[in-house]
């Protein structure tokens, strides 16, 4: 499964949104209504499921889905 | 024990325990009941309301929670099959407003059998507005206010599926067992659980914080001279007397849409905002860059956790220490950088939190170094189906349960009929008075929109200049 499915499964555990709405524009708080705890702690999620760890202070200005996927990317490369 | 009248029994959460803490010493065992009420402008069909209600009792495993304790008086909970109770009518249409809002606060106070015994009742009710609709009392152990607001969406939902055609009947809820199955998997000595309890103890352990008042230092130069101790940082807040107030502070549409749109700007919630607030109305009236005050986490991430019912809120001390020559929005981040670091830690024990605090520092009973504790609540009926309605105007009212063990208990929340927001100051009356809770409301909204209008200028010119 590509990253960016990968990542629309996992939100939509914390989002009631149909996942072919989604697209990588799509903002996680305002059009998705994600809260700063949902967004943290899916982030957990994302943590767990790459095995990754995840650097708070770059995903602070992360809005898209597009730029989650980009980074989580970037994170999975180096790994 | 492991069943009660053929029920499975299962421990109480840690965020149940909280309540319990205090409840053990509170005299006023209402001190955990939460009353709301909803009622729509227009005819209701009774009937079909209640069968709405009872179909929303099967579907929400909560409603239907009982407590029993053990001959050590270890409690637990268990869920029973079906509510069997009949759902109360009354008619209020011959009082006042005023005179309803009395009686359904009166119903708010009255406290609930603890043992084998339902945790919650519905009221159908008619009042002289020509509103009808439904009065809702829950014990805080089985429910808060999310999993309220949920459950009362959802008997919406179905209602307004039996009366309109185009609206469809509500997706199942999730198990409040099988969460709390997890959740209780957690405490039960988890990797995750000393991950958090290592967070909190360096935390905790990085320095003692020191009390702020409402009104300045008095609470803690009084103590300093009570006991001759200067180094002393804790103060006693709270009063002997439980007995609690509800003001209700209203700020309208269009400066919260201010607000708001600052939020959205600079990406980040209400909360932080209304922190920042907080932090530098007490850093201008104890004139220290030191502040802490209680918040509360909601904790409801994923769907099932928002869909589960139950009672989850953690509150944990939120310790703010930013130096007077940084913006008000430099604050902000900062505010912001701590919390999503706790949000990643939030399943912690809250009561463990202030035991090993109060061991660590040596805290005196009754002590404490937070003047008063912050909930935002973002989620309304509006966006939970009443939205459904249309033009049809309702009305959503909370009532006081008349106790509380802390000094100050604010709560934010956004009013559905004009997206204001209202600024809900629960305080015990022997502690804080009206008078000073104005003054805080209006120095609040006077630096976050002194804030927010100059979000580069230091948190010094702005305490200059408010």
């Amino acid at each position: 499964m590509e990253m960016f499915d990968k990542l629309v499964s996992i939100i939509c555990n914390y989002v009631e949104v149909d996942p072919a709405t989604i697209t990588p524009d799509t903002r996680f708080m305002e059009d998705m209504g994600f809260t700063s705890f949902d967004f943290v702690s899916m982030l957990g999620e994302v943590e767990d499921e790459f095995d990754i760890e995840i650097d708070q202070q770059k995903v602070i200005n992360i809005r898209t889905v597009g730029e989650a996927v980009d980074y989580i990317q970037s994170l999975v490369d180096e790994n | 024990m492991k069943t009660r009248y053929g029920y499975k029994v299962y421990p109480l959460t840690v965020a149940q325990k909280f309540h319990c803490y205090y409840l053990d010493f509170c005299p006023k065992k209402e001190v955990v009941n939460i009353g709301t009420s909803l009622t729509i402008q227009t005819e209701i069909d009774f009937e079909l309301l209640k069968k709405c209600i009872y179909e929303g009792y099967n579907r929400h495993e909560c409603m239907r929670l009982r407590f029993t304790k053990d001959k050590d008086g270890t409690w637990y909970q268990y869920v029973v099959d079906k509510e069997e109770r009949d759902i109360e009518f009354v008619d209020l249409s011959d009082k006042s407003m005023e005179e309803a809002a009395e009686i359904m606060e009166e119903w708010t106070r009255i406290p609930f059998e603890r043992w084998d015994s339902p945790m919650n009742r519905i009221v159908m009710i008619k009042t002289s507005d020509g509103c009808s609709g439904v009065y809702m009392l829950v014990d805080h152990l089985t429910m808060d206010a999310q999993s309220l607001i949920m459950f009362l969406s959802d008997v919406i939902q179905i209602y307004c599926s039996y009366v309109f055609e185009e609206i469809d009947y509500p997706k199942e809820m999730v198990s409040y067992i099988e969460q709390l199955q997890k959740d209780l998997a957690y405490e039960a000595g988890s990797k995750a659980q000393k991950r958090d309890e290592e967070f909190f103890h360096k935390l905790i352990e990085s320095s003692e914080p020191i009390y702020n008042g409402i009104d300045g230092r008095r609470k803690l130069d009084e103590e300093i001279q009570r006991t001759g101790n200067t180094n002393i940082r804790t103060a006693i807040n709270a009063s002997r007397r439980v007995d609690s107030a509800l003001d209700i502070f209203h700020l309208e549409e269009e400066p919260t849409t201010r607000l708001m749109k600052f939020c959205e700007k600079y990406h980040i919630s209400l909360t932080c905002l209304l922190l920042m607030g907080l932090y530098t109305y007490f850093h201008k009236m104890n004139n220290t860059e030191d502040v802490s005050v209680n918040t509360a986490i909601a904790r409801r991430a994923t769907l099932k956790e928002k869909k589960s019912g139950g009672t989850r809120i953690h509150s944990f001390p939120f310790r703010m220490q930013i130096p007077e020559s940084k913006s008000f929005i430099e604050g902000i981040y900062q505010i912001r950088d701590l919390q999503s670091e706790m949000f990643k830690h939030a399943s912690y024990n809250p009561v463990e939190y202030f035991a090993y605090r109060g061991k660590l520092y040596n805290n005196q009973p009754g002590h404490t170094y937070e003047p008063m504790s912050l909930t935002y609540q973002p989620m309304t009926l509006k966006e939970k189906g009443l939205d459904r309605l249309g033009d049809i105007k309702y009305k959503t009212k909370w009532y006081a349960n008349g106790a509380t063990t802390q000094a100050m208990y604010l709560t934010v929340m956004h009013r559905p009929d004009d997206n204001g927001l209202d600024f809900n100051f629960e305080h015990q009356i022997d502690a804080v008075s009206r008078e000073k809770l104005e003054f805080m409301y209006y120095y609040l909204c006077k630096i976050m929109f002194k804030g927010t209008e100059n979000p580069d200028m230091s948190i010094s010119d702005i305490i200059k200049l408010i």
